[in-house]
């Protein structure tokens, strides 16, 4: 919001006799609850789903003046409404009961068996509001069921009571139009556009908007009654946005997430990885201490297995020198365990890195211009660069991308094309792959040379527009275009999901003056859930960093605690080879990996739901994280870690709790907080600090197009990876590889969509059926390969 | 105070009167048909469980002592008549209260009380009736008033129940 | 000693052993009564009509733990049953069962009585009254408030039927000219005290079911007051100690009202010992007969009847008395 407040309008009505007063634009439902303290029930009302529609007409009431009665979530409050519901008008009331009745007439008898039961609003609705008996003497209409419409999702069209909320979601919120209403009347049916599965990333979002036991998660399939369950608030860890969740406990198992719904950083979604994958079966899991033997890992006790860490730390950090040390995280820590191996890592003044590359994991450089999650809502430009998508980089900011540019926003996709987003962009700029730095670079140039209130003129260029724009593959006049309307833009936002040296976010947010625009900025999208409150603690750098050191075997000790750079890396062979060398190799990982192969001592990792600890997401908002069930290695890392560092004379705090007063008390980033005061809905507790200015910093080159014939690989890290993902049957449908070819390309190959490719590259070998794009990059070949580095070239055969 | 005198002659005659007492396990009382006893699972008549994991007897009882874990029948394992059926059916009778809001709950009538109320267990982990303890048939051990109902067709329970004389039942040694 | 040292050994061992086989028997007795009282069987499983009860009840308190509360004075806790047992039995020995026997064959002759003094009442009495320090001790070193408030009740009610009981029992001394049991019963012979003493009976009898802690008069062990009272946080041979104790207190005032009233072992045809068995079995019998009977009283009711009602009946009865005896 801008900083002068507009005196709100408001408007005066009377709902069942009571006068109320509230701001204009207030739906008639809405105002109703609060104001008269009067319940409209609803089925088809979703403010989150856009407009409201009027399917349902539940919500029917009387309004002095209009003939028949009205639907109460389709009417804004207007001066002088003199508005009866069914509380206080008998036609209103019997309208009412025969919606109810009207629904209720071909749903089925299946509550006992429905898993909805105990938690299903038109169970409640139909319970405060509906008729006792039925007047239905007829057979009921049918279908099959239960009807599989993904791995993940099953419906149950005889449950369906048409309010459309799914649809809706489909088709205006993931945008997807997946779902959708097939026949009309008495036929309707929800069905899967042309019969293929529901394969967005967001389909488990309708499981929850669905009033009925019509759309249910596979998963939670005859697992539990609403009453047999706990459900403990937790956030979810697997990307940076920290969606909150409720974490769903039955018996000593995770049978569910459901969202919990915090308005300003997921808006009550979640993505299918954050919903559906679990780290189990937790019988596969690594749940004691392991020492390498000579016949492999053998258990060993805690006190001698930590004893002996210690001691060879303690050894390599004295003999060989201050580096010859090294800590490896993921960013998948919470605040608590990073403040443990920091402090650990201090002592023995060994390296530390907490991201795969060093240089986009220094986003505090970013901080005076970066933008929040909520600011997305009002922007009026939204520029999304990078080869990687919003959505697999960071779950729910997708949809949130898609709001904006509902609400107004425009939209402008910078990159080499093949993206979900694309399709209605308002600006699409094509770039070649690996282009991000090059590219924003020359926005940077062309909005300098436009002008605009906000623009620092004196920031400097890294060079000229056509230079720059060249370098990346764009076309200079758009670079020029959307330069100019990034300088004049109000409120934009920059989303950059390319690997770019925060020094050059820097530099960009510095020469826009984007931190003189209050509700814009730049929005940072870290690796790892909790990269950013790593580096707050004190785990800066990058893996690689530590990969040439530990190759010129100037680390000598190294301990990877929860990441696995051998497979997530980009260098995993490198990795490999490198690890084999190493004198000290110390893994904590929750599956065997590719480091605990390798590793000397392996050391259990306590996953998502069995930490207790504070996470930072990716605005720097501190939430908490609670524990669902007991971490399977019988002691919380937290623990354990204080107790290593116990080995090692260094003082940490033994539980979580006290190591977050230790945060409170010296870490600006946790200043002002307090254990017991991390609310449910944290809010964002730290002002942006001042700007200061940035140089321009030369930028990185894409890769060089590759040989005649060969293809430009695009393969950022797809958001269904990682040892969870891979366990969870249910989204098996979602790690299926595909290739994604332009149109030109396809045609030369002589594929059609759906023929089998084939990619070769340098990191391997990737077959799937063939995707055409029709704004992708020509020579250009998209696959959702766990990660390869940009650009890199790639020979596509058909099959 | 001549109130005090009946008292003493009161007990003193009783003396000579023949005591009340039902000796049990000799003589062992018939209790009613609707007596609530030890639970019973029932089946279909083709042999299809009439559970189908609902939990809602769960819900209902005000012990917690039931455990439904409900589980899908697939084509080679279809064991009830509907979508689910309880793969893990527990009661635990040291809670249960025998109240009968689990029969009252459930919406198919697979599960009803008997008249069996021998439970007696030298071990508390013997108490937790599992899905086959309950299927079984109850040990007929306790003479009832009635047959199960379940047993009786409906056709034939009017002239069933008018055979048993339910008035003279509660003392059959006929004591004042 | 009236018989010397070993006789007087072996007849109170004798006299111990019959004293806890009578009150083993006592227990079913009294169990089988009340049952029948109450139109039921008493209990009859255990052994031909339930007889061999008081064996499985032994059993039971023999495995009970011997547990001793953490807030107890332990030694005192520990001491407290055996000085209630010991008074119990202790009155014992100056009850007369008659006069002389002979052993035949061997034609040794010994008193059928450990004790004879010339104040055999005022030493029972005394010793009776002692036995009260075991529920007292008991009931304070229990370190339970209900085992306190019992031990009180206990001793309050001690006091307030100890004056009525010793004023009734005057008259009778009065009436006999000594306070020797053996004189008291030869005065007995022509005609049982019972007679010219109604009142003093009638004011005895009430204070005896008070001073032996029975119903209508056991408030100081009643479940519903104070839990069980002064043997709250006693178990095992412990708590049976008590119990014996209470009951034998009860046999020992009754054998006392046999001997006061009834005429002690004197009797046509029967000797000695079996009469004061009837003699004891009646008060006995009566004293079951009640508990079946009447409720429990209330504390306060219980005060008002021992000071307001008996303590008159008890004086009145001594002034008659006296003025009978002096110009009768």
């Amino acid at each position: 919001m801008s900083t002068t407040e507009p005196t709100v309008a408001t408007v005066t009505l009377s709902i069942d006799g009571r006068e109320l007063t509230v701001p204009k634009g207030t739906p008639l439902v809405v105002a109703a609850a609060e104001g008269a303290g009067v319940e409209i029930p609803v089925f088809c009302y979703e403010p989150r789903l856009g407009p409201p529609i009027g399917a349902c007409r539940m919500c029917l009431v009387e309004i002095e003046g209009a003939p028949k009665l009205q639907a109460a979530c389709t009417l804004s409050c207007a001066d002088g409404m003199v508005v009866r519901t069914a509380e206080a008008s008998a036609q209103a009331k019997e309208a009412q009961d025969a919606v109810l009745e009207f629904i209720l007439l071909n749903h089925p008898l299946d509550c006992p068996v429905c898993d909805k039961g105990g938690e299903c609003p038109l169970q409640d609705l139909t319970f405060r509001y509906g008729p006792g008996s039925t007047r239905m003497t007829l057979p009921k209409r049918t279908y099959e069921k239960p009807l599989p419409i993904s791995p993940s999702i099953v419906l149950d069209r005889e449950r369906c009571i048409l309010c459309y909320r799914c649809t809706r979601f489909s088709g205006d919120v993931a945008e997807d139009g997946e779902l959708v209403a097939r026949e009309r009347g008495a036929q309707s049916v929800i069905a899967t556009f042309d019969e293929k599965p529901y394969g967005n990333a967001f389909s488990g979002n309708v499981t929850e908007l669905c009033p009925v036991g019509a759309l249910l998660p596979t998963a939670y399939r005859f697992k539990a009654r609403p009453w047999e369950i706990v459900n403990v608030p937790t956030v979810c860890t697997g990307c940076a946005t920290g969606c909150n969740t409720w974490s769903t406990l039955r018996e000593g198992k995770v049978e569910r997430i459901l969202s919990r719904n915090h308005p300003d950083v997921d808006g009550g979604w979640l993505c299918d990885k954050g919903r559906f994958a679990r780290y189990e079966p937790r019988d596969e899991r690594i749940t004691q201490p392991l020492e390498r033997g000579p016949a492999g890992l053998a258990p060993a006790a805690w006190d001698d297995a930590l004893r002996t860490v210690a001691q060879r730390l303690r050894h390599h950090s004295a003999a060989d020198g201050p580096g010859a040390v090294a800590i490896l995280t993921g960013g998948n820590l919470t605040n608590e365990e990073a403040l443990a191996w920091s402090r650990i890592a201090a002592d023995l003044k060994a390296r530390t890195a907490s991201a795969p590359l060093a240089a986009p994991a220094a986003l505090e450089l970013v901080d005076p211009c970066a933008a929040t999650l909520a600011a997305l809502e009002g922007a009026d430009l939204v520029v999304v660069i990078g080869d990687q998508e919003p959505a697999d980089r960071a779950g729910t900011i997708d949809l949130r991308i898609r709001k904006a540019r509902r609400d107004g926003a425009h939209l402008a996709i910078v990159g080499p094309g093949g993206t979900s987003l694309e399709p209605d962009a308002g600006t699409f700029l094509r770039t070649v792959p690996g282009a991000g730095s090059a590219v924003l670079a020359a926005l940077v140039a062309a909005a300098l040379e436009a002008g605009g209130d906000r623009v620092r003129p004196d920031a400097g260029a890294a060079g000229g527009v056509e230079e720059l724009a060249g370098l990346a593959g764009a076309d200079a006049a758009a670079v020029r275009a959307l330069g100019d309307a990034l300088g004049h833009a109000e409120r934009p936002v920059l989303v950059v999901t390319d690997p770019l040296a925060a020094a050059e976010l820097a530099h960009a947010g510095w020469a826009l003056g984007l931190d003189r625009a209050a509700d814009g900025g730049i929005l940072p999208l870290p690796v790892g859930a909790n990269e950013r409150g790593e580096r707050a603690v004190g785990l800066v750098g990058g893996w690689d960093e530590i990969l040439p050191a530990l190759e010129a075997g100037q680390i000598t000790a190294i301990a990877f605690v929860g990441c696995d750079p051998v497979v997530e890396g980009p260098e995993g062979e490198r990795w490999q080879m490198a690890l084999a060398q190493a004198p000290v190799v110390v893994a904590v990982a929750a599956f065997t990996n590719g480091v605990t192969s390798q590793a000397q001592i392996v050391l259990p990792l306590d996953t998502e739901h069995e930490r207790d600890g504070s996470v930072t997401n990716l605005e720097g908002r501190v939430q908490r994280v609670r524990p669902t069930l007991a971490p399977v290695g019988g002691v919380p890392l937290v623990e354990w870690t204080s107790r290593l560092a116990g080995f090692l004379d260094v003082a940490t705090a033994p539980s979580a709790a006290k190591a977050f007063a230790l945060l409170a008390e010296g870490n600006p980033a946790f200043a002002g907080l307090s254990w017991g005061g991390l609310g449910d809905r944290a809010p964002l507790h730290l002002e942006r600090p001042a700007a200061r200015p940035a140089p321009a910093v030369a930028p990185t080159a894409p890769p060089a197009a590759p040989a005649e014939g060969a293809f430009r690989l695009i393969a950022p890290r797809p958001l269904f990876s990682g040892a969870a993902v891979e366990r969870t049957p249910t989204l098996s449908h979602q790690r299926a590889p595909w290739v994604s070819l332009a149109h030109a390309d396809a045609e030369r190959l002589g594929v059609a969509r759906g023929d089998e490719v084939s990619v070769r590259h340098a990191a391997g070998e990737h077959t799937g059926p063939v995707r055409i794009s029709r704004r992708q990059l020509p020579g250009s070949v998209r696959i959702n390969w766990r990660g390869a580095p940009a650009g890199a070239s790639a020979t596509v055969e058909a099959r | 105070m001549l109130d005090q005198v009946k008292g003493f002659s009161t007990t003193f005659r009783h003396l000579f009167q023949k005591p009340i007492t039902q000796q049990y396990p000799e003589y062992k009382r018939p209790v009613y048909p609707r007596f609530r006893g030890r639970h019973q699972l029932h089946r279909h008549d083709n042999g299809l469980e009439k559970c189908v994991g609902c939990s809602l007897c769960a819900a209902a009882c005000p012990s917690d002592c039931i455990r439904v874990v409900p589980a899908e029948n697939t084509p080679d394992n279809r064991v009830s008549a509907g979508e689910r059926y309880a793969r893990i059916y527990e009661i635990n009778m040291a809670r249960c209260i025998f109240c009968g809001y689990c029969e009252l709950a459930c919406p198919f009538d697979a599960i009803t009380l008997g008249n069996d109320f021998e439970l007696s267990e030298i071990s508390r982990e013997a108490l937790v009736y599992t899905k086959s303890m309950l299927l079984e048939k109850p040990a007929l051990r306790t003479p009832s008033q009635a047959v199960d109902p379940y047993d009786v067709p409906a056709q034939d329970m009017e002239r069933v129940l008018g055979m048993y004389d339910i008035t003279t039942a509660t003392n059959p040694e006929g004591a004042e | 000693m009236v018989d010397g040292v070993l006789a007087t050994i072996i007849k109170s061992f004798v006299l111990v052993n019959v004293l806890m086989a009578f009150f083993a028997f006592m227990t079913w007795v009294e169990r089988k009564l009340i049952g029948r009282f109450q139109v039921r069987y008493g209990p009859n499983r255990v052994g031909p009509f339930g007889l061999l009860q008081p064996i499985a009840d032994l059993g039971k308190m023999l495995q009970k733990e011997n547990m001793v509360p953490e807030g107890s004075r332990v030694k005192l806790y520990m001491v407290a049953p055996l000085i209630a047992m010991t008074c119990a039995i202790g009155a014992f020995g100056l009850m007369p069962f008659g006069g002389v026997a002979t052993i035949p064959f061997v034609d040794y002759q010994f008193h059928l009585y450990i004790a004879d003094t010339g104040v055999s009442l005022l030493v029972v009495a005394a010793i009776g009254s002692l036995g009260f320090y075991g529920l007292m001790i008991g009931g304070w070193a229990s370190g339970s408030k209900y085992a306190l408030l019992g031990g009180m009740r206990a001793i309050a009610q001690l006091v307030s039927y100890e004056v009525a009981f010793t004023l009734a029992v005057i008259g009778v001394i009065i009436q006999a000219g000594s306070l020797s049991f053996v004189a008291i019963s030869d005065a007995q012979v022509p005609l049982w005290f019972i007679i010219p003493q109604f009142l003093g009976f009638l004011v005895f009898f009430v204070a005896a079911v008070a001073e032996s802690n029975r119903p209508p008069f056991d408030l100081v062990e009643a479940d519903g007051e104070v839990v069980a009272g002064y043997h709250t946080e006693y178990g095992g041979m412990r708590y049976a100690m008590f119990a014996a104790a209470e009951f034998i207190n009860a046999i020992t005032l009754s054998a006392l009202g046999a001997v006061l009233f009834l005429g002690g072992p004197n009797g046509p045809f029967l000797p000695g010992p079996l009469w004061m068995l009837i003699k004891i079995g009646a008060f006995l019998f009566v004293l079951i007969w009640i508990r079946a009977t009447l409720p429990r009283v209330r504390f306060d009711q219980l005060m008002k009847i021992g000071w307001k009602v008996l303590l008159p009946a008890a004086t009145l009865n001594l002034l008659l008395t006296a003025v009978a005896v002096v110009y009768l």
